[in-house]
């Protein structure tokens, strides 16, 4: 294997790679937020409005990680 | 017979989605991670990201002209729903900021949200994987796959050329005229330094210089009289530290965030259209729709939340309340 292969495959590798691991974590954290806000508005259904807000914000965060891990995969793909 | 007649409808519009992704294919995604150069404007070198911008500056600029041209006391119509909309932003920035700073926070990040909103509806509506028209260029991507695989980079070449029958010479790709603004890193990284820099603002004029006391905490070192008493307050020192630190990455999250969520979206669209023609991507343009706006939200009421936390200060635990 000559190393423009080795780089091709080192990229789609590092990609998927990525991609993959880096989504565990989010996903984990988006449904242990989401499951706070749930048993929380299911106790008390008048506050939801304003749960549904943080949960939201709560999620964002949690989703940032995945998605620096998506540009991180795309720069792997594209850019390098 | 009877059984089918609550489908029909659903078998009719997909017969008719069907149908229509036979007569439009849609072609191999190319897709940039960078907005790409449509002309020259003097020294300035225009993107179709910059462009779309423009488009949707204007059509802000039209849409609130129009809504607040003739006020009313008694608003109706347009002028009713605009006040409705900044009314609701206003009251959100003040449960979150409190009554004291909301006439100085709601400013900017409000014009964010409606900008982001707004370019973000655009850059869907516009429908990048669909509408297939633009320059055509033999752009740099080209030059480079060709190294890889060249027959894929002809095949994808030859495909275009039957886009809504607008044809792209061999080699070259289509460089389409829009482009959702917030798949530009330009775009989100200046709303990130803007929203910031003006948070850095906001704490300067709420404490004074008393504001770098919290990322420069040394009072605590100063006055240790034991070893114990000083490591604390290294610890002190090293999380001010992170604290400063933590204000420019902030600027990262703010720009990648938005980017990185308009971009993959863009991207997941173009793919599935690619792969099952329109049925597949009508859903998950609903899905995408949430998404513009629910990062345009977050955007905004990230940057209340920071502001609120940049005025507040070391000790006043009580302004809280």
């Amino acid at each position: 294997m000559d190393l423009e292969t080795a780089t091709f495959l080192g990229k789609l590798l590092g990609a998927g790679l990525a991609m993959g691991l880096g989504a565990i974590g989010p996903g984990v954290g988006i449904g242990i937020a989401t499951l706070g806000a749930l048993q929380s508005m299911s106790r008390n259904p008048e506050m939801s409005g304003p749960v549904v807000t943080y949960m939201f914000i709560g999620i964002a965060f949690a989703e940032a990680l995945a998605i620096f891990s998506l540009v991180i995969a795309l720069i792997l793909l594209f850019v390098i | 017979m009877n059984k089918l007649k609550p489908a029909a409808p659903y078998i009719i519009v997909a017969l008719i989605l069907m149908g229509v992704s036979v007569f439009l294919p849609v072609t191999k995604p190319v897709s940039s991670i960078r907005a790409e150069h449509l002309f020259n404007l003097g020294p300035l070198s225009v993107t179709n990201a910059l462009l779309t911008t423009w488009i949707v500056t204007l059509l802000i600029i039209l849409l609130f002209s129009f809504g607040t041209r003739k006020m009313n006391l008694q608003p109706s119509g347009l002028q009713n729903f605009l006040e409705f909309c900044v009314e609701g932003l206003y009251n959100l920035t003040e449960s979150v900021s409190g009554p004291k700073w909301v006439s100085k926070f709601f400013a900017v990040p409000a014009t964010i949200f409606i900008f982001v909103l707004a370019a973000n509806l655009f850059g869907l509506f516009i429908g990048i994987p669909l509408v297939g028209f633009g320059l055509c260029e033999g752009g740099h991507e080209a030059a480079q796959v060709e190294t890889a695989n060249a027959e894929s980079q002809s095949e994808a070449a030859t495909a275009q050329a039957n886009r809504f029958g607008f044809t792209c010479e061999l080699g070259q790709h289509i460089v389409p005229f829009f482009r959702a603004p917030s798949a530009d890193l330009n775009f989100t990284f200046a709303l990130a330094v803007i929203t910031q820099v003006l948070a850095q603002v906001f704490g300067f004029m709420a404490l004074g210089v008393g504001y770098l006391g919290k990322f420069f905490v040394f009072d605590k070192i100063r006055s240790a009289k034991s070893v114990g008493e000083f490591a604390l307050g290294l610890i002190d020192v090293f999380v001010g530290l992170l604290e400063l630190l933590s204000e420019f990455v902030k600027v990262i999250a703010y720009t990648f965030r938005l980017f990185g969520n308009i971009f993959a979206g863009e991207v997941m669209l173009l793919v599935i259209a690619f792969l099952v023609p329109l049925i597949a991507v009508t859903p998950l343009i609903g899905f995408e729709i949430f998404v513009a706006f629910i990062q345009a939200f977050v955007f905004y009421i990230l940057s209340v939340a920071f502001y609120t936390v940049a005025v507040t200060g070391h000790g006043d635990h009580e302004e809280a309340h």
